[in-house]
């Protein structure tokens, strides 16, 4: 016994080196795959990691005259500048903002790519689907500034077209305020959002779709399903997995606007004073009463308040999604 | 696909390599500074070999996104150079955000001319104090004492000279300095239309309103500058913009607390409630947004326009109308308070490799030869002075951006000008703007102990006064809007009311101690 446990043992350090020199040869073999890797490890470290020690400006009594070195010498405020966020005058008016708007987002722009999917994929002219496919997927690339600017050329109460043409079919008798009233700001953004995005984020789940298997179809097609019935037994079920990683991500980005984004730039670019009471946000406020007043330590902490937010977004989500659909992402 | 990876890789790294190298170098002069150029000679004019100097290269950074002139070109960017033997290398403000960034990154370049973070730069780790490179380099730098008091920090330095300061015995003496008001332009023919009717004070022009919105019920009557909303109603109220302190009972309170305030706010009210003016304007982004309605005909009164800029537009665009400017003050309770310390200033940063030539360029800025051949040009060739009169008389049109641009005239002044000889440069006695700035001249109100109140970064007063102010910019416009008169000042008050419990109370407490403080200086 005893020498047989003596035999193992002398065998498992002869194999030792052969596993770390196989290791070796098969990161040798991959090295350019591991340069990727690694260019992308770097770059997160650089932009992602590095630049989180400025995260205790949001204790401190930092003044930016101190320069970078401020961060690490100034005094500890404790919590002083979250408590004056908190004692704003405005603060519940920012926060039920931020949240409705990134709510409604997440209520009617999360279910429309897969619907824009779902319809893409029972499209049968396929010049017709790839026709309709780019032209949903190109508002994406617009920048935010150019579609505020053509927005307010479109949707002007004095002369934009949108009012010009609800007034020439007698719709209405006034011009509709769409840029000045808050009453139409939280519309406006879900909606221009969902323009933007919608067609582009319908890629994954056309590419989720794709990977389903065939033959499925053509049994139940033959079992009598008709379209909806394939789409519900077989479309949705097979892309839940990634229905459930997308929605996921889409509320750790909850705050800045979940799968479509932009909700600062929306509030920076189409807010107004007038219709601020509906479009100020967590990120313009602590934009304007930060950043642009060299106020960083205050800018920090609201920002830093709103990533606490979205880590437990990120986590609950998640760990309802395990509980409910046993799918999550971690 | 060996070769593919290898190149991808290979292109991928270098990308890597150049964003961290780009992004070092933005953040400042750090990674380009450019050096004495060492055989680059001038000849400063005074005659003889030795005259010929060395030119010393500066980097200067603009803070505002605005400026017209982008780099140091110009027959007299380069006659300043002769001078002094300077030479700048422009950086202007993408935004306002990028001059904290700036100084809180260490990366500042060797000046920085900025009308706001102006403490955030007076800091001893930040610039260098005036006085200390005086007495080091130019023991005949020349400063009055009325300068140095109102550009004197906490610490007892003074780290720049501000332009646009000038006492109320300067504006006095010269009584062809035309401060910049803001004005009004009307459309001429339709005045005419209208038979010119009488324009004598503010309900006239409510009347002028009246009758343009019934004739062309599709014009809009008055449309507003972005920046300048309701400020040409303001000096015909006598009132202050956006920030500052009024004297009241010889103690400083909040602007809004002007008692004329609320007869602002209830005559703009009333301006949006009969149409005359829209709501559209609160959401302008572009500053041409407005001059749009006017070259287009489509409004008849422009705030804040100036006939002499808009015509020459109209008139190349073919439009067969003419702006005309307002030319008198529409209320005897006008009034246009002076800030008492001036606007912009240029300051010498602790990243500076060559303070010398810096304050020794300043000093020569600063001096009334400098000032004016920035401001206005080479003398006997762009300007003479009218001794009788006491104003430059320009050989050229000032306000034509192309040639302030071609020449690099005009701005360059403002880096050392006094108030008084930015604004004799406006006067041309033919212009409806020099009648209508002579018109504001009679409504200047000096109080430069109280121009001089003003909040620290990073202090209490100033997150109040922050506070305030955005809680003004969104508050302000419910009284705008209000659906009735009762309803404007309802609002009025809730704005107050808000403010006050904003800690306004202490902020015209501190600012009262303050005020008290300056006023023994005058």
């Amino acid at each position: 016994m005893e020498q047989l446990t003596k035999m193992e043992t002398a065998q498992r350090t002869r194999q030792l080196p052969a596993v770390k020199r196989s290791i070796w040869r098969e990161i040798v073999k991959q090295k350019y795959a591991h340069v990727f890797v690694l260019t992308g490890m770097l770059i997160v470290l650089v932009f992602n990691y590095l630049p989180m020690f400025g995260v205790l400006m949001a204790f401190k009594d930092y003044s930016i005259s101190s320069g970078i070195k401020g961060i690490f010498t100034s005094d500890w405020v404790g919590l002083k500048y979250f408590k004056e966020f908190v004692g704003a005058y405005n603060f519940k008016l920012i926060v039920t903002n931020t949240l409705a708007i990134s709510l409604l987002k997440l209520f009617f722009t999360f279910p429309m790519p897969i619907l824009l999917a779902i319809m893409f994929n029972e499209v049968r002219v396929h010049f017709f689907k790839r026709f309709a496919q780019t032209v949903s997927y190109f508002p994406h690339f617009i920048s935010w500034i150019v579609v505020s600017g053509l927005l307010v050329i479109f949707l002007s109460s004095n002369s934009g077209i949108v009012n010009d043409f609800l007034k020439g079919l007698g719709l209405i008798d006034k011009p509709l305020p769409f840029l000045s009233s808050p009453n139409y700001f939280w519309g406006l953004a879900v909606t221009t959002a969902m323009w933007k995005e919608a067609g582009w984020w319908a890629i994954i789940f056309l590419a989720a779709i794709s990977g389903l298997n065939p033959s499925l179809y053509d049994a139940a097609e033959m079992d009598g399903a008709g379209r909806l019935r394939r789409i519900w037994h077989i479309t949705l079920p097979g892309i839940r997995g990634t229905i459930v990683v997308v929605l996921i991500l889409a509320v750790g980005s909850l705050l800045g606007g979940g799968l479509v984004g932009s909700n600062f730039e929306q509030s920076y670019l189409l807010g107004n004073a007038m219709n601020n009471e509906r479009s100020e946000i967590l990120q313009t406020y602590a934009f304007k009463m930060g950043l642009a007043q060299g106020r960083y330590a205050y800018a920090t902490a609201i920002d830093l308040m709103q990533s606490i937010i979205a880590i437990i977004l990120v986590f609950g989500s998640n760990f309802l999604s395990k509980k409910i659909t046993k799918n999550s992402l971690f | 696909m060996s070769k593919f990876f290898k190149s991808t890789s290979l292109i991928a790294l270098a990308m890597t390599l150049m964003l961290t190298a780009c992004s070092g170098g933005n953040s400042g002069s750090n990674g380009n500074k450019p050096v004495n150029t060492g055989n680059e000679k001038v000849d400063n004019g005074s005659g003889g070999e030795g005259a010929e100097q060395e030119i010393v290269e500066l980097d200067l950074f603009v803070n505002m996104s605005w400026w017209p002139l982008k780099d140091w070109s110009g027959k007299v960017p380069e006659e300043i150079t002769k001078k002094t033997g300077v030479k700048l290398n422009i950086q202007v403000a993408a935004d306002d955000k990028q001059l904290p960034l700036l100084i809180a990154s260490g990366d500042l370049p060797d000046l920085v001319y900025t009308a706001t973070d102006l403490t955030r730069m007076a800091d001893p780790e930040v610039s260098y104090p005036f006085g200390e490179l005086i007495n080091k380099y130019a023991p005949d730098f020349e400063i009055s004492q009325e300068r140095i008091g109102v550009n004197t920090m906490p610490d007892g330095n003074f780290y720049t000279v501000r332009n646009a300061f000038s006492t109320e015995q300067e504006w006095k003496d010269n009584p062809k300095a035309i401060p910049g008001a803001n004005g009004m332009t009307l459309r001429e023919d339709i005045m005419t239309e209208l038979g010119n009717p009488k324009l004598d004070n503010l309900d006239d022009l409510l009347t002028i309103f009246a009758s343009v919105k019934e004739k062309y019920p599709d014009m809009v009557p008055l449309v507003w500058d972005k920046d300048q909303i309701g400020q040409h109603l303001r000096i015909n109220f006598g009132l202050k913009k956006s920030k500052g302190f009024v004297d009241i009972d010889g103690a400083a309170r909040y602007y809004l607390k002007d008692e004329n305030y609320l007869d602002y706010y209830l005559y703009m009210n009333r301006l949006y409630r009969e149409g005359y003016m829209i709501a559209e304007n609160f959401t302008f982004k572009d500053a041409q947004q407005d001059d749009q309605y006017v070259l287009n005909g489509q409004a008849f009164a422009h705030g804040s326009g100036v006939a002499e800029t808009s015509n020459p537009q109209l008139e190349e665009l073919g439009k067969p109308f003419k702006m005309k400017q307002v030319t008198k003050l529409l209320s005897d309770k006008a009034g246009i308070p002076m800030g008492g310390s001036g606007w912009a200033g240029m300051y010498i940063t602790k990243n500076n490799k060559n303070p010398e030539a810096a304050i020794k360029f300043l000093q020569y800025m600063y001096s009334e030869e400098g000032q004016k051949l920035g401001l206005y040009g080479i003398e006997g060739e762009d300007w003479e002075w009218n001794e009788a009169e006491k104003y430059p008389v320009m050989n050229y049109d000032y306000n034509n951006t192309d040639i302030q641009k071609q020449n690099g005239v005009v701005w360059w002044g403002l880096i050392g000008s006094s108030g008084v000889n930015e604004a004799l440069q406006r006067y041309s006695p033919d212009t409806q703007a020099t009648q209508w700035g002579l018109a504001a001249r009679e409504a200047l109100e000096f109080n430069p102990a109280l121009g001089l109140v003003s909040t620290e970064p990073d202090t209490e007063e100033q997150t109040i006064e922050a506070q305030i102010m955005n809680m003004v910019t969104t508050e302000e416009v419910k009284i705008y809007m209000a659906n009735s008169e009762e309803e404007a000042k309802a609002a009025y008050e809730a704005l107050l009311e808000k403010a006050e419990s904003l800690g306004l109370a202490k902020l015209e407490e501190w600012a009262t101690a303050k005020y008290k403080e300056y006023q023994k200086n005058f």
